[in-house]
């Protein structure tokens, strides 16, 4: 009885006709795909575009071929076990029929016999960094440490073009370009930099891709590299005596870090004033047309979002809180006339029969009030640590709730 | 051989040299750029000025900002080159001695003002109606009082516009001062500041005293109690109905005083550095009637103090823009943080009352090195 394993890669079968099993029939058609005999003799063949089965009786022969995993052990066979080269040929092949964890298993025999198989190295994820073999992630950290310790050019001539093709296949790709766009930042060659930050900027997701076009404008407005700061950088270093690097204000290499920071924190001054100029519209609807409100306040918060990705931290914060709480106080707003509905109702229970309308009314009520309660918490809840209260008191009310309709459910009640 | 091309790699080794504090080299190296005949660099002339500016070259200075502003196609560089050609120019001149009135004042004048006529004078300008008995002192009022406000608005209100009229009522003693003023004025106080609204109209109106306890013309109305309850009624106005912490309408109102209250900043330091202090996270929420009388000198110390140090480390826009987030609604901390463009931070209030103390102790100890005086007692 032939088996063959369907799961082993049926993807590789279907992308490779090459590998396919024959089925010929007593009549003359002919199938291709992966053979499974079973035990009464019929055979299942499952093909790209469906499963066949056919009875002993009218099959006429199989042809079996070779699985993937038999012809790698033929190539595995065919090459010199100490031939590094050769074994990485079989591995490349592996690679590419999707053999990917024998390809694996090969690249690490490789190198057993020569540590230094470049493509076996690249093949496993490790890329050269000061002589040593380290992994994609190890390297990246390297890197950036490197970036500190001012090591541009090795950075940018060795260690960065090396890591780019790993982290294209890794999907790190942005994170190497970025290193290369600070590196040539800090390096002083400013148009590139900004060839690099305007990739960026095109193939990241925002928030990040404002960032990098962030930096790219700043770049192009400033080819000499030279920034004026009009306040010194950071702003609480005055304040604080904090001993971070401080840049004066005056002219300055976007070079230097915190030359840059300062740019981008200037970059993300108009996001905030345009955030506080619709915020302050839309506290002016906020009692004749609440959704118009909350409308705004969402278009406000986006701009102090937009402000927060430029500069990389959360200059925006305390705004966007702020919104929090108005549309908060506005949805309770809301609440308030069907909780005085609501308890007028309560203060009967108990004291008279209560109509079953009245009762359903409740329920209608209760499940509204509910609605608005959990919109609260769901507004509330990236901001928990500044709006504990708000969260707090709102699931305290829906559990009250929760009990009271469980009650207002029985059929006693009142 | 000529001189080595203009080209940005120098303008960067400028900048490198001046981030350095080698003003003289950064300066040499930027004015090649500058001045580089096949490819002059106009930006440099900012790196110039900058050096030459560090430097103390204040005239130099002025001459490389006009340079890049014969060039200059940006707004905002504009601005810039504006506002560091008046630093310079204010820089020229030394430090502004700070004007205070009183000094002004020959003792015959002082001695004129201290007499009381039965008649009561008026003298009027664009801001104030004066009443005082005496001719001489009304005029003063009026325009010290006009003086005071033009600082009060500019320097610590950053451009804040007062479009209404102080009725002034200058009484002769403390005793008809008791007898006239508003009811809410304190005992203890020579004046006060207050606003009645006729007709939903704001009616503000400033009671002083025009004698000292010893009969003579009170130099301290002149120089502190007019300009600090002047404050009072510009902060009011710029606030609307927006409730403002206590320690920032009294720190405010001290900072408009004309002279630096030191008795002051030495009694914050000496408190900050002991037990006796209110701390900051106290300070920031203490309300006059919770203020204990014993804690009523101490708090208007550390306020002045604290608004002091954050009027001094803040650009004068920062400044404006916290007082605008205080009006906003905006707790003392979110409004720095906001005005300095600073990310939220818990830490951001103990970090900020350590470096106010810091700079309290070390001001204190200076004033005292400086006049040799012991530190004030601390309470009864």
């Amino acid at each position: 009885m032939v088996k063959k394993a369907l799961a082993a890669g049926l993807a590789v079968l279907f992308s490779s006709a090459a590998w396919a099993d024959r089925l010929v029939l007593t009549d003359g058609r002919e199938f291709e795909g992966v053979v499974t005999v079973q035990i009464d003799g019929s055979a299942l063949i499952v093909m790209e575009y469906g499963t066949l089965s056919f009875p002993k009786h009218k099959i006429s022969r199989i042809e079996l071929k070779d699985t993937p995993q038999q012809e790698l052990a033929k190539r595995l066979e065919q090459v010199a076990a100490d031939d590094p080269q050769a074994l990485f040929s079989v591995a490349q092949w592996a690679d590419r029929t999707g053999l990917k964890r024998r390809a694996t298993g090969i690249c690490e025999d490789v190198l057993k016999l020569d540590p230094d198989h470049d493509g076996a190295r690249a093949a496993l994820g490790y890329v050269r960094v000061d002589d040593t073999w380290r992994p994609l992630n190890e390297a990246v950290t390297l890197a950036r440490s490197k970036l500190e310790a001012g090591q541009y050019d090795l950075l940018l001539t060795q260690i960065l073009p090396a890591m780019e093709p790993l982290a294209r296949s890794y999907g790190r790709l942005p994170e190497t370009l970025e290193l290369t766009g600070m590196a040539q930042l800090r390096a002083k060659k400013f148009t590139a930099a900004a060839r690099t930050f305007a990739t960026l900027a095109n193939s990241a997701q925002e928030p990040s891709s404002l960032r990098y076009g962030a930096i790219t404008a700043v770049l192009r407005e400033n080819p000499d590299g030279m920034y004026v700061l009009t306040e010194p950088f950071p702003r609480d270093a005055g304040l604080l005596s904090t001993t971070a690097p401080v840049a004066k204000a005056g002219p300055a290499s976007l070079s230097r870090p915190e030359v840059l920071a300062a740019a981008l924190r200037d970059r993300a001054k108009p996001h905030i004033a345009q955030g506080r100029r619709i915020m302050e519209a839309a506290q002016a609807l906020e009692n004749t047309d609440a959704k118009a409100a909350h409308l705004k306040y969402q278009q406000a918060s986006r701009a102090l979002e937009r402000a927060n990705a430029v500069t990389g931290a959360d200059v925006g914060g305390s705004y966007q809180v702020q919104i929090v709480r108005r549309r908060i106080a506005m949805v309770q707003r809301e609440i308030e006339p069907m909780a005085a509905e609501f308890d007028r109702h309560y203060r009967q229970l108990g004291e008279k029969p209560v109509p079953p309308q009245i009762r359903l009314e409740m329920l209608r009520l209760a499940d509204s009030i509910a609605v608005r309660l959990k919109e609260i918490l769901a507004l509330a809840q990236p901001y928990r640590s500044k709006l504990a209260l708000e969260i707090m008191w709102a699931e305290k009310d829906l559990r009250m709730l929760d009990i009271t309709r469980e009650e207002l459910k029985k059929p006693s009640s009142g | 051989m000529g001189p080595a091309p203009a080209s940005p790699p120098d303008l960067q080794q400028a900048l490198q040299e001046l981030s350095a504090g080698r003003n003289a080299l950064a300066e040499h190296l930027a004015l090649a750029a500058a001045q580089s005949v096949g490819d002059p660099a106009p930006r440099a002339w900012l790196v110039v000025a900058e050096a030459r500016q560090r430097r103390g070259e204040y005239a130099e200075a002025i001459t490389a900002y006009r340079k890049y502003l014969a060039a200059c196609d940006s707004a905002d560089l504009r601005q810039y080159a504006v506002e560091r050609i008046r630093r310079c120019e204010s820089a020229r001149h030394g430090p502004t001695v700070p004007r205070v009135p009183s000094r002004q004042l020959g003792k015959d004048a002082l001695r004129r003002l201290a007499h009381v006529s039965r008649r009561t004078y008026m003298e009027s300008s664009d801001h104030f109606r004066v009443r005082a008995r005496n001719p001489d002192l009304a005029k003063l009022i009026t325009e010290e009082g006009e003086i005071a406000l033009r600082r009060i608005c500019r320097e610590l209100l950053g451009g804040q516009e007062y479009p209404l009229t102080v009725d002034v009522y200058v009484w002769a003693d403390r005793d008809e001062y008791a007898a006239n003023a508003p009811a809410e004025a304190p005992e203890w106080s020579g004046g006060c500041s207050s606003i009645t609204y006729e007709y939903g109209l704001p009616s503000p109106r400033i009671d002083l005293t025009q004698l000292n306890a010893e009969d003579e013309f009170s130099t301290v109305m002149l120089d502190r109690v007019l300009p600090h309850e002047l404050c009072h009624l510009v902060l009011s106005q710029f606030l609307g109905d927006a409730p403002c912490p206590l320690l920032i309408h009294e720190g405010l109102a001290m900072l408009a005083e004309c002279g630096a209250d030191t008795d002051r900043l030495v009694l914050a330091g000496t408190a900050l550095a002991g037990k006796g202090k209110i701390p900051l996270e106290r300070l920031l929420i203490l309300q006059r009637r919770a203020t204990k009388d014993q804690d009523q000198a101490l708090f208007y110390a550390e306020a002045f103090s604290f608004l002091e140090f954050l009027h001094d480390r803040m650009s004068r826009r920062e400044f404006r823009a916290f007082l605008e987030h205080v009006r906003d609604g905006c707790t003392v901390t979110e409004a720095i943080q906001r005005a300095l463009y600073l990310p939220q931070d818990e830490q951001f209030l103990p970090a900020l009352a350590l470096a106010w103390e810091d700079y309290a102790l070390e001001q204190a100890q200076v004033l005292r090195a400086l006049s040799s005086v012991s530190p004030p007692a601390l309470g009864p």
